[in-house]
């Protein structure tokens, strides 16, 4: 309590007015509110609950992957194998839930991604080659793998339980959805009150004076990549489990789509700031946005349109607070 | 010689750099309780031995002790873990933390579940700000500070958890007097609990008052140490100098009547941070300018250099009424600046000597670089103004402080203007430096060129300007001339006490 008060005590009504317009919180949820109503009046079907469970589903996918890359983009890096490994880690998720059943098959699924992101994060981080090449190069591999692994084929789930935690509720919302809560429960934690977190935006933010405060940089950056394979992986557990039958070439092109979620949602690439919260409710807003224009019979290539027009516009109303308190900032530096 | 227990030693320490070596077998012993001063000119191999002190750097040979025992530091956490505290002038803050966070970084007070207690580092921090004397909310990102809270904000840093030795490197670059005191008040209980200090600074008269002990460092060799009371300022001055400096003369330009205005500022308002400021900068004089944080120098500053717009008032530049609307326009009508902040607005850190001095060359669109004749300026420049570069391809990172600034300076007197702003043209530059770059000041003027020098250095002032306009509050309390300018006076407009 103590530290909300003082916090609210330090900022004047004029000041909390603008930190709450500055807050790139209030655009994408704005934003959100103004697709829900839009597309409810377009079509009243989209607030009908088989649509919103899917779209649920949708955003979970999503946010779960979106989840570990905000880590990533907070330690200014990118993970561009994100892609790749949902698409490994789904069949071996499946393949290894056929044999042993659905703890076995999700645990496997997270563990190829933590493989996959122990690689990233050690080529990154001890032969300092950008985060970039390194996961376009892995990404590459891991798409490899994921195609020969089943020779070009596909795999289906054929376990029951693996089947039911793909397709089934628990009061009412899909397992997967509850998945992806638990991830954000965890991972909100990790962010906002332990050490840990605390460090990856230290050094996202300043990775000299990281390194000088004691903190094990390349140990830090090894795990967040970790963290972020971990996720991938159980985003395509997650995806395996939900469409049954699975092959190599699934999540192409995702990770932008993942890196967009998290830009949307306040984070900027040159690192030192993560908001979780926002991304959970950007990766909403996409999956909204993609739902509603399925509702409206709208063809797909209009949907890449739209998408892309809605990002443009979003990010640039989001950076344009920003752009104006650099500017005051620079007049207010010190006298 | 001395009865006390050395805490931190370090033995004939050699650090060698691909083509120089920056120590050459230097020894030094730090006190419980004691103050040691560290001085020598930028590049004498200061901030090397603090590197390695940290652990950021591991020497070839030499060795390392804590007590008796001999230690290494193979990263800064060991050193850290060893109770060495460093308060580094490279400002090591994470921008987009909190106060309070970047206090507590690296070192986070958690609690028996594996959280981070916020609420105990809050009230400690709040409390070690207060002790400070800060008045900064622990909440505010440290992006939005000042450079000199950001200091404060980094001295909080070292003192937040327990050490045995600190190193302050040039602590009080950007603070004012009363913040100066307050570090010195700060550093006076530390000694007397016990912590050994090593003071690093090129300010002496602050090296007189707060160490006890001193050692002069030259080209990466200890050239003299012992008691600060076996010293004087001048006889340290002529150690760090390895020549006999002239005294910082007093020869200025005679003031002339009539001499043509360059810059006059008429009733410049901006809302609670100038308020009807009037100003003339005139042709052949050095105009000082100075004040305390907050008093609206940097805005002035800004205005002359087209950084920033007044909301009322006007300008006239070369004697017709003008608008100052961007830094291009102001280097148009011939306003040529040197920015507060040498590292982080100055130079570019990526780009050779050259580059660096001719990156700001044409504002045309399409211009073929003329490599041969940037070269030969770039020769001519460096007889000129003496800046000590292998070659016009040197990273200009491998130059020392005072080097990078001769070569912004450089970069200035490329544009071709007649009327400078020099904001801080000495900030952390070594003696010798600083007296070339009064040096080439006073001759600017001479030349009949228009030159304001905004600074913090008073005896800086004291040494060039032939008019001194003391700033508080957003106004200009006092314009000094002749024998007004002098430090006390300053100092008294400053604070208000005049």
């Amino acid at each position: 309590m103590g530290y909300l008060v003082m916090k609210f005590k330090s900022m004047s009504d004029a000041t909390a007015r603008q930190e709450f317009l500055r807050n790139p919180t209030t655009g994408i949820s704005l934003f959100l509110i103004l697709v829900i109503f839009g597309s409810t009046s377009a079509n009243s079907t989209f607030l009908n609950i088989e649509n919103l469970r899917n779209i649920a589903v949708q955003a979970s996918l999503l946010a779960v992957l979106a989840f570990g890359m905000t880590f990533v983009i907070a330690i200014a890096g990118l993970d561009l194998s994100v892609g790749s490994t949902v698409a490994l880690s789904a069949l071996i998720s499946a393949q290894v839930s056929n044999h042993l059943g659905l703890l076995a098959g999700l645990t496997a699924g997270v563990f190829v991604g933590c493989i996959v992101g122990v690689i990233n994060g050690l080529i990154t981080s001890k032969w300092s080659v950008p985060s970039f090449i390194t996961t376009l190069g892995i990404s590459q591999i891991v798409r490899g793998g994921s195609l020969l692994e089943v020779h070009g084929g596909s795999v289906s789930v054929g376990d029951k339980g693996f089947m039911a935690y793909g397709g089934s509720m628990f009061l009412g919302v899909p397992y997967l959805v509850w998945t992806m809560i638990a991830a954000f429960s965890v991972l909100y934690y990790l962010l906002h009150f332990t050490a840990f977190g605390r460090h990856v935006i230290g050094v996202g933010g300043n990775e000299h004076a990281s390194r000088s405060a004691g903190i094990a940089t390349s140990r830090l950056v090894i795990l967040v990549y970790v963290l972020s394979g971990a996720m991938a992986g159980l985003s395509g557990s997650m995806l395996s489990a939900q469409i049954g039958t699975v092959d190599g070439s699934l999540g192409i092109g995702l990770e932008l789509n993942v890196i967009a979620v998290v830009v949307l949602g306040g984070a900027s690439l040159s690192g030192g700031f993560a908001y979780l919260g926002n991304t959970l409710i950007s990766a909403i807003l996409i999956a909204s946005i993609d739902a509603s224009l399925n509702i409206l019979n709208v063809p797909s290539y209009y949907q890449y349109l739209t998408t892309g027009v809605l990002l443009i516009i979003a990010l640039s109303l989001n950076s344009l607070p920003k752009t104006r308190k650099i500017k005051k900032m620079a007049v207010e530096s010190d006298g | 010689m001395k009865t006390g227990k050395a805490l931190l030693s370090v033995n004939a320490i050699v650090k060698s750099f691909p083509g120089t070596i920056a120590l050459n077998g230097v020894s030094l012993e730090l006190y419980a309780g004691e103050v040691h001063a560290l001085v020598g000119e930028n590049g004498a191999g200061k901030s090397t031995l603090i590197k390695i002190m940290a652990g950021l750097y591991q020497p070839d040979s030499g060795e390392i002790k804590m007590g008796t025992k001999v230690v290494q530091f193979p990263n800064p956490a060991a050193s850290l873990g060893s109770g060495i505290r460093i308060i580094s002038q490279e400002f090591d803050l994470v921008p987009t933390l909190s106060v309070v966070e970047n206090i507590y970084l690296g070192h986070e007070l958690i609690n028996k579940f594996g959280s981070l207690s916020r609420r105990k580092m809050l009230r400690n921090a709040s409390d070690l700000l207060t002790r400070l004397g800060v008045s900064i909310s622990p909440l505010v990102p440290v992006s939005e500070l000042s450079i000199a809270d950001q200091q404060l904000v980094e001295i909080a840093k070292a003192l937040s958890s327990n050490f045995q030795v600190l190193i302050l490197d040039e602590p009080t670059a950007a603070l004012n007097v009363n913040e100066v005191q307050r570090l010195f008040q700060v550093i006076r209980n530390l000694k007397e609990r016990g912590v050994a200090l090593l003071y690093v600074s090129h300010r002496l008269p602050e090296i007189v008052e707060v160490a006890q002990y001193v050692t002069i460092f030259r080209d990466g060799e200890k050239v003299g140490q012992g008691k600060i009371d076996t010293f004087t300022e001048h006889s340290i001055s002529t150690l760090i100098a390895g020549e006999e400096l002239s005294p910082i003369s007093n020869s200025k330009v005679k003031i002339v009547k009539n001499k043509k205005s360059a810059i006059t500022l008429k009733n410049i308002s901006i809302s609670q941070q100038l308020i009807n400021v009037s100003l003339e900068m005139r042709f052949g004089e050095i105009m000082g300018l100075t004040g305390l944080s907050g008093s609206g120098r940097s805005e002035l500053c800004q205005i002359f250099v087209g950084e920033l717009q007044p909301q009322s008032g006007h300008i006239e530049v070369n004697g017709s009424v003008q608008a100052i609307r961007s830094v291009s326009h102001a280097i148009e009508l011939g306003i040529a600046a040197l920015t507060e902040d040498r590292s982080s607005e100055g130079i570019f850190p990526d780009l050779n000597v050259r580059e660096n001095l001719f990156v700001a060359e044409s504002r045309r669109f399409i211009h073929l670089l003329d490599f041969k004749k940037e070269r030969l300026i770039f020769l001519k420049l460096k007889s000129q103004i003496s800046i000590k570069a292998a070659s016009s391809e040197s990273s200009i990172t491998s130059l020392s402080g005072g080097n990078q600034q001769k070569v912004l300076i450089g970069r200035a007197l490329l544009m071709k203007g007649k009327i400078f702003v020099f904001r801080e043209p000495t900030r952390g530059v070594d003696i010798k430096a600083k007296t070339e770059i009064h040096e080439l000041i006073r001759s600017l003027a001479k030349q009949g060129n228009a030159v304001l020098i905004s600074s913090a250095d008073l005896p800086e002032l004291v040494a060039l300007s032939d008019c001194c306009a003391v700033m508080k509050d957003g106004v200009i309390r006092a314009k000094l001339t002749g024998k007004e300018i002098n430090e006390n006076l300053m100092v008294r407009w400053s604070l208000g006490v005049e």
